[in-house]
């Protein structure tokens, strides 16, 4: 008993390494349109994006490339997990105002994200 | 506007809609599940919204996922129960998760809408024609079932086994979106042929849940799902 006690904290905790690990991005939604509308995120790695609604009304972020489908009530945020990914753009929509609400996920090989990283220190 | 709308309506509806034309040709003989199904509908639809964004920041901003995946899987067994007999019970408790999913999409998108200059007209207009297109496209399911259970009575089980790998790839996706499950690469990517933006691609996604780009987990959970109900839908004609 004390051993699958000992396993499932054990799994828990390594879970929660693996959920805090993440490197984040912050995608706002605002006016109806996504800011930044080119987020550039690094390949092979599982990432954390945040979404920050800041309309009144509710959105839902939907990717079909990604797989992804994430509601964000109005005023208020929410999280999204990806990765690791393949290099591309990945386009994604405001499922509720599909006409404004547009943007691409560009997944960066890894010297071009290091290139990309130094430049934007520099 | 108007557009986008019915796109939305039919997209939500069409699933609980697919289930309940499956459920009505299995069950013709008594339709008190139905308004059981109905009335529980309504009072979990009345209930919910005040706490809708209590919910959705639960579990770090993942509560709404939560609440998707706890209706997948409630179809999902429900499914398993009602091929074990207890059809009545089970068939309330796929419509009642089904239209629960729907429910709270139509309010969210509703809330983006209503009120709102210019978009009012529109939006009730795109609910209406959602609505008409939705039921129309049920209606002809249902006499599609009806004509192919002459053939064959598989037919049904078949059905019943798409709607829950539907449940099944559902399920680990949202696992997925919430780092519960892993994401692994495509296995493939059919887009070309079928695009989930596409109007086929749509229906393909509410009746057997559609992928264009599947990955090695959903695969699984998809096949799994369908093979189990597969089965369980053999037993029970040879039970019978």
């Amino acid at each position: 008993m004390t051993l699958l006690y000992r396993s499932f904290i054990l799994c828990c905790a390594l879970m929660s390494c693996n959920v805090f690990s993440r490197q984040e991005f912050v995608l706002v939604i605002k006016d109806h349109l996504f800011s930044p509308s080119h987020l550039y995120v690094p390949q092979g790695q599982k990432i954390k994006i945040r979404l920050l609604n800041q309309d009144a009304t509710p959105e839902e972020f939907e990717s079909f490339a990604l797989n992804r489908e994430k509601v964000v009530l109005g005023q208020s945020e929410a999280v999204l997990y990806l990765g690791p990914l393949q290099a591309g753009e990945y386009g994604f929509f405001g499922d509720f105002h599909p006409d404004s609400a547009k943007g691409t996920l560009i997944v960066l090989p890894e010297n071009e994200w290091i290139q990309r990283q130094v430049e934007h220190v520099d | 506007m108007l557009i986008n709308t019915v796109l939305v309506y039919i997209r939500e509806l069409l699933p609980v809609l697919l289930l309940l034309a499956t459920l009505l040709r299995l069950q013709h003989h008594s339709r008190r599940w139905l308004w059981q199904s109905t009335f529980l509908t309504a009072v979990m639809l009345i209930v919910l919204p005040p706490w809708l964004g209590d919910i959705t920041q639960l579990a770090d901003g993942t509560g709404l996922e939560w609440l998707f995946i706890s209706a997948h899987l409630s179809t999902l067994i429900a499914l398993f129960i009602l091929l074990a007999g207890r059809m009545n019970s089970a068939s309330v408790l796929a419509l009642c998760a089904q239209a629960l999913l729907c429910g709270i999409n139509l309010l969210l998108y509703g809330l983006t809408n209503i009120g709102t200059d210019n978009s009012t007209e529109s939006f009730w207009l795109g609910a209406v024609l959602g609505v008409g297109i939705g039921a129309s496209i049920a209606v002809i399911w249902y006499q599609l079932l009806a004509e192919l259970q002459r053939v064959s009575q598989f037919i049904l089980g078949m059905m019943l086994a798409l709607i829950g790998a539907r449940q099944g790839i559902e399920t680990v996706t949202l696992l997925g979106q919430i780092d519960m499950l892993p994401s692994g690469e495509a296995l493939w990517d059919s887009s070309a042929l079928v695009s989930e933006h596409t109007e086929v691609g749509v229906f393909f996604q509410a009746w057997f849940g559609y992928e264009a780009t599947p990955d090695m987990v959903q695969l699984g959970s998809w096949l799994m799902s369908f093979i189990l109900i597969l089965m369980l839908w053999q037993w029970r004609r040879g039970k019978l």
